[in-house]
Formats: structure tokens, sequence, C-alpha cells
């Protein structure tokens, strides 16, 4: 046969070929090792990353169903127990809530007063995690959003239940996020309960690191850690976990993103914390912005009805008593501000608030 | 008696080729499958590495390595490991299971089943290293985890790929690796 005959004649040949082509790929893997840095090659990372996402979308659709299920079910599993817990919670937890509506009453007028803008929101962009890399070298989900929807570099990712990760790559409609557990992950936190500063490292295991906090009990078991905001790269106070140590003495946090599937995110359009947000024209906004001018006579208006307040209940009716020093003015549409001000108030000179209620418990 | 195709024809190449090659791409997609338990997520079995090591012993090709090498190159973006780590690791699997294969062919699945879990074992050391070369420390637990799934997947894995083992030993004897 001729076709076996030009094989047989070529196959002597092939042998050294094909050994230095094995050699050959075999280098240039290990070129691919060495030189390789997880982030910078958002290019060829990126284009694979859109060409598989539609067909992940659907290869992936039967687990995500099935692990929505046994979420589910590991959530029943847990009713009978947490039940007992949160009876008692729910009871502590209404005399809190009596007193932050107070407090939160008392906020919202001095807020109209000062007419303070107070940690503006940051905008986010909700995503739908394709598929989800468990191997032993990475923890990172791939969701269907990209550069198109505005998502960049570095952005962090939320879910309903806290800080979930970073964005590390970014395709045209597909980016890469890199979560909380993988080893590449580092994120400032602090302990909400003593400000403490630390840092939560990632090491491939369920429950992250918790590091370099200093100090003797600045943290303790169960305490909620949150997002810092140092480094300026994430928001403060997001979330994270809770603080417990772990069989070999360190401290470990227990990711309240574990609580959910994790199927959607939110990812925060900015990427710096540091600088005022700007308007639309460029122009910065001053922390202490003016949200409406204030007349210098203003004339209350009695045809339309003052808002509702919140209702209070029986027992912070002392709210609603008068108490010794200044108290704080109604908002400006029930009750005219008597003093015709400029936009903010001065130090010194606006109401000083009072100790309403006493130590919480 | 049963007719064996010959090294040339069309049922042999779909043997030599597409169906190593196919397999490959079904293994890495379960790879890559969000498994979940609870928390914690569950490796999935290296289907592409049965596949390599069954390809290696019954049906080298020389140029199999540029395929290995995509398919290795695609594992590492699949997952977003370190580039290159899996793509070597399935090259030298090849390599090493290539230039061993006239000691191990012929004798009993069992012994190959078992042959197979000592190239799991080397596949992990391996990983370890090139992970430390990757600057990127892999998990310990889920490797062995993997690795453990993978080496009990090797006997349905290796009744599904039977035509890639049906094998005339003539053939082999001519073959260039």
């Amino acid at each position: 046969m001729r076709r076996h005959g030009l094989w047989a004649s070529l196959k002597p040949l092939l042998g050294p070929i094909s050994n230095g082509v094995f050699v050959l790929l075999i280098l240039v893997a290990v070129i691919l090792i060495l030189d390789d840095h997880r982030e910078d090659r958002s290019i060829i990372r990126g284009a694979f990353d859109d060409a598989v996402v539609p067909v992940m979308d659907v290869i992936a659709a039967p687990f995500r169903g099935l692990r929505a299920v046994l979420s589910d079910l590991d959530g029943y599993t847990e009713i009978l127990n947490k039940n007992r817990n949160l009876k008692e919670e729910n009871a502590r937890l209404k005399q809190w809530y009596a007193r932050a509506q107070a407090q939160a009453s008392l906020l919202r007028r001095y807020e109209a007063l000062l007419n303070l803008k107070l940690d503006p929101p940051v905008d986010t962009i909700a995503a739908r995690v394709v598929t989800e890399s468990g191997g032993p070298f990475v923890r990172a989900k791939l969701t269907n959003i990209g550069a198109a929807h505005d998502v960049r570099r570095g952005q962090a990712v939320i879910t309903e239940h806290g800080l979930l990760g970073r964005v590390v790559d970014v395709g045209q409609n597909s980016s890469r996020i890199i979560l909380l557990t993988d080893t590449a992950s580092r994120v400032p936190v602090m302990v909400a309960r003593t400000d403490a500063r630390g840092m939560l490292n990632g090491d491939l295991t369920p429950a992250p690191r918790l590091d370099l906090i200093r100090g003797a009990d600045m943290v303790r078991q169960g305490d909620m850690i949150l997002t810092s905001g140092d480094g300026l790269l994430m928001p403060r106070g997001v979330p994270v976990g809770q603080a417990y140590t772990a069989r070999d003495g360190s401290w470990r946090v227990r990711l309240f993103t574990d609580r959910g599937p994790g199927d959607f995110v939110k990812i925060l359009k900015s990427t710096d914390f540091a600088a005022p947000p700007e308007t639309k024209d460029g122009e910065e906004v001053p922390l202490l912005t003016p949200a409406a001018p204030i007349p210098a006579n203003p004339t209350p208006r009695f045809d339309t009805p003052a808002p509702e307040p919140t209702p209070l209940p029986e027992e912070l009716e002392i709210l609603n008593q008068p108490t010794p020093g200044p108290r704080p003015q109604a908002a400006p549409s029930a009750q005219p501000v008597p003093d015709p001000a400029p936009n903010a108030v001065a130090p010194g000179e606006g109401p000083t608030p009072e100790p309403v209620l006493g130590p919480m418990p | 008696m049963k007719k064996k195709a010959h090294p040339n024809s069309d049922l042999a190449i779909i043997n030599r080729w597409l169906m190593p090659v196919v397999a490959c791409v079904l293994g890495l997609g379960l790879v890559a499958l969000p498994a979940r338990l609870g928390a914690q997520p569950v490796p999935m079995p290296i289907v592409p590495l049965i596949v390599i090591y069954l390809w290696a012993m019954f049906r080298p090709s020389a140029w199999a390595g540029l395929v290995i090498f995509c398919l290795g190159l695609a594992h590492d973006l699949l997952t977003f490991g370190p580039l290159g780590v899996w793509t070597a690791i399935y090259l030298i699997t090849f390599a090493t299971v290539a230039g061993l294969r006239r000691a191990v062919l012929g004798r009993p699945a069992v012994t190959l089943w078992a042959v197979f879990a000592l190239v799991a074992v080397i596949v992990a050391g391996l990983a370890k290293a090139l992970g430390w070369l990757a600057g990127v420390e892999p998990s310990e637990r889920l490797l062995a985890l993997q690795l453990l799934f993978t080496v009990l997947l090797y006997p349905p894995v290796a009744f599904l790929l039977r035509p890639v083992q049906a094998t005339s030993m003539e053939f082999h004897r001519e073959d260039p690796l």
C-alpha cells in the first residue's frame, strides 16, 4: 500500500523529531509556569473565558440547581438547632431594634439639619456566576459580565451575605473573581468590636487565616470581621465573617458568604475608595454637601402634611419628652429653621447630641 | 474471528486520535464543573489524566504532544490555575508512560490500574513541585482527594475506552515512541 509505504519510510525520521517536539513542549510549559502571573494575562485568559462562558453556562446548569437544593437541605438540618437560639436572639434583638429605631430617628433629624452627605453609596453591577474553580491550586469564580459592562480588575465583589473577593481578570463578556480563600487573596480587615487591624490571607482552606492582629485580647471567638478599607481598594465595613481559633491555634475567619450558594454576586464599580465621589462633569463633591439651600426665612407650608414619623415603641416615648439642653429641630419641611444660617452648621453652634438612652447592653 | 483495523484505516484513526481527544475534552468539562458540598468545593476527578495514560500506553503517537499541550493549556485556563502546570504534568505523564509501556503491556488490567495509581502519585509530586515553581502552593488535601477520585474512576473510564486499547502489537513495534 502506497500510503503505508510512505508512512513507513517517514517513521525512522519521526522518532527523534517527536522526542524533540516533546522536550520542546515541556520546556514551553515550564517557561509558562515560571513566567505566569495569573493577573497579568488578561488577554489570553479573558479571550478564553469569553469563549468558555456560554459552554460552561449550559454544562454547569444542572450542578447549580443541585447545589441550590443541597444548600436548602443543609439549611433544614440546622433549623431545629438554630430555632431555640434564634428565639433568644430575637428577644434581645427586639430591644436593640427599638433602640436603633430611636437612634435612627435622631440621626435623620441631625442629617436633615446639617445636610451631611455621609458614606455615599457605591454603584454595583449584578452578575451571575457561571462556574467555579475548586481544584488544588485556585479558588475562583467565573461570571457572565465583563468589560462591556464596565467591570474592571481590582473591583470588590460582594454577595447578600458579605465580601466574596475581587475581580482579577476581565474579558469582554466575562470576568474572573478570585475568592477570599485563594492564596492570592490578601484583604485588610478589622475586628468590629475592637477596631484592631489585621490581614485576611487565603490559603485554599474554607476559612482564611487572620494575621497581624496586634495586642492582647484584640480578637475573641465569634468576633465579627469587617473590611477595614486600608489600602483604599475596598470600602470600609463590609462584613467578612466571624473569627474563631483553629486547632493549630491560628485565628481563622468563617466566611459569611458560605451561608449561601453565591450564584449571584454584586461587583462594586469603584476601585478607589479614597477620593470623594465625582459629579457628572467631573467636579468633585465636597463631603459636606448642602442637599438643598435653606431659605433665610422659610415659610411654613401647612397645605402639605408633614411626613409621618416612624412609630416608636412605648418604652421609647422618652424621646418625645423634653430633655434638658438644646434639642434637635424637626425636619425643615415641617418647621421653619429659626436661624437664617448658611448651608452647613458650624461646629459648636449646632445642636449637641444628648445621650437619650443609657449605654447599650 | 474479528478482523483488526489497519493502522491507517478510518477506524484506526478514530481510535487513535478522535476518541482520546474527545474523551479528554469531555473530561476537562468535568474538571471545571462547580461541584460543592455545602461550603466545601468538591475536587472533580481528572479524567484527562486517565485518557492520556491509556493513550500513551496503547496508542502513542508522534504528534500527540501538540494535542496534549493544547489540552493541558485548556485545563490551566479553565481552572484559572497557574499557566503551564497541568500542561507540563500531562506532557511528562504521556512521555513517561509511553517510555515504560513495553514493560507493562500484556499484563492483566489490574496491573495497569496499579501502575496508573503509581502514576497518580508521581503526578501529585509533580503538581507540588511545579506549583512551587509557579509560586502557588497547592492544597495537599484537595490534590490527594482529586487524584484518589481519579484512580477510583479509572476502571469505568478504561472500560469505555476499550477501542483505544484494542491494539495490534505489530502496530506498536512500528510506533516512533
